[in-house]
């Protein structure tokens, strides 16, 4: 595929920076898969990620201590564990963080905590918001339901059949992080296989495989995004050039005219 | 002896009369003449008075009438130009223009139009358009490769 100049294209469409920097990206920096989890915090996002890779890397605060991204890179992929949502600590929008993620991701997890019950309506509005950057979301976006252990089978159902009123469109994944880490470190496999982070596993080592193709699938849809946007905005720009010709044409008309009048009043005053 | 005399006398003193009427008529007649002459010259001198007094009336006039032109045709041109943004030439200035030479005035104000902040603008605007949309249209043919 070609490589287009991001630059010239984001001047004549500064509101698509989005969708620019997302081609930019993968036509120049994605190299390994890039899987960024979201969710609020306290919502087991670190827990779930230290057990994907098998170490404590990522810090698992009570708290939202930076709105910086932070990535590790294990077995071909590149997870990355966003801010908290909502936490606001530095009174910074998660509006950013979550831009900047969605720019570099090519999956997303979107994690929640079964305990919190349904999603709450800050949740929905992110998720909504994330949904509507790229019309294959499914594809591209898993919800992650998490500590699946610390309910009751029958409560976690009810929390599985409410979510999916909420997000009908995205596939959920339940699993248990807490347990399968307790599970390998004191070799459980009971523990590992109620933590059902298999599914997860699978789920991850099927996006390797279509890696590529979810790629060059994405850039088509990016491309065909911003053909679209630049129709609009040529579109645009011509309606404008009709105004302003119009405009500048009515003005000097205007002007003609009122001269004309201005002489001829002016002669018949002096004549009289 | 003594008639002789007497009707020399007589005849005397009737030519005497008589060239005294005939005297005393030629001055009377001198007079009027006089005054007549003297009152034609009095009548010639107020009628020139008053006809200068008419042509300086007029001319006050016709000058009252051209500063009211002057003034109206200035307040018109201010109006012109405060509507159109010209400021490369004064209200004065285009008053006298269209006083003096309508047609060349005309030109004049559409050429002092073209140098204006509003056309400047307008222009700017339309170039900057053009220039857009040409940038849109390179743009997607870059597109058309993909």
């Amino acid at each position: 595929m070609n490589v287009i100049d991001i630059n010239k294209f984001k001047k004549v469409l500064p509101t698509s920076d989005h969708n620019l920097n997302r081609l930019k990206f993968l036509q120049e920096e994605a190299s390994d898969l890039r899987i960024a989890v979201f969710g609020k915090y306290n919502h087991g996002k670190s827990t779930l990620l230290n057990a994907l890779i098998g170490k404590n890397i990522f810090k698992t605060a009570d708290k939202r201590e930076t709105i910086k991204n932070a990535e590790y890179i294990h077995n071909d992929v590149i997870w990355i564990d966003t801010p908290g949502l909502d936490a606001d600590v530095h009174g910074k929008d998660d509006k950013e963080a979550m831009k900047g993620a969605f720019e570099i991701a090519d999956i997303l997890y979107l994690v929640h905590n079964v305990k919190a019950g349904e999603l709450d309506k800050y949740e929905m509005k992110v998720f909504r918001e994330l949904m509507k950057q790229d019309k294959n979301y499914r594809k591209k976006m898993f919800l992650i339901l998490t500590q699946i252990d610390q309910v009751k089978s029958e409560q976690l159902e009810e929390v599985k059949q409410q979510i999916k009123k909420q997000l009908p469109e995205l596939t959920m994944i339940c699993i248990s992080a807490q347990r399968y880490s307790q599970g390998v470190s004191e070799s459980k496999p009971k523990f590992v296989e109620l933590s059902a982070m298999d599914s997860l596993f699978t789920l991850v080592a099927g996006h390797l495989s279509k890696l590529n193709i979810l790629r060059k699938q994405e850039s088509r849809r990016l491309v065909s995004k911003i053909r679209i946007e630049l129709n609009e905005s040529k579109e645009f720009l011509q309606k404008e050039l009709v105004t302003a010709d119009f405009e500048r044409e009515n003005q000097q008309n205007h002007l003609e005219n009122d001269s004309v009048l201005f002489i001829q009043n002016i002669q018949t005053r002096k004549e009289g | 002896m003594a008639i002789p005399w007497l009707i020399g006398a007589a005849v005397v003193g009737l030519g005497k009369a008589v060239y005294d009427s005939y005297e005393e008529d030629e001055r009377r007649e001198r007079a009027e003449r006089r005054a007549r002459a003297e009152r034609r010259e009095r009548e010639a001198e107020e009628n020139k008075q008053r006809a200068e007094v008419i042509e300086k009336e007029k001319e006050r006039a016709q000058k009252e009438e051209k500063e009211l032109l002057k003034n109206h045709a200035k307040s018109q041109a201010k109006i012109i130009l405060d509507k159109y943004n010209i400021t490369s030439i004064t209200p004065d200035e285009l008053a006298a223009n269209v006083i003096l030479d309508p047609a060349l005035a005309l030109t004049n104000v559409t050429e002092h139009y073209m140098e204006s902040k509003t056309h400047q603008d307008l222009e700017k605007k339309v170039t900057e358009l053009e220039k857009s949309i040409d940038e849109c249209e390179e743009l997607q043919k870059i597109l058309k490769g993909f």
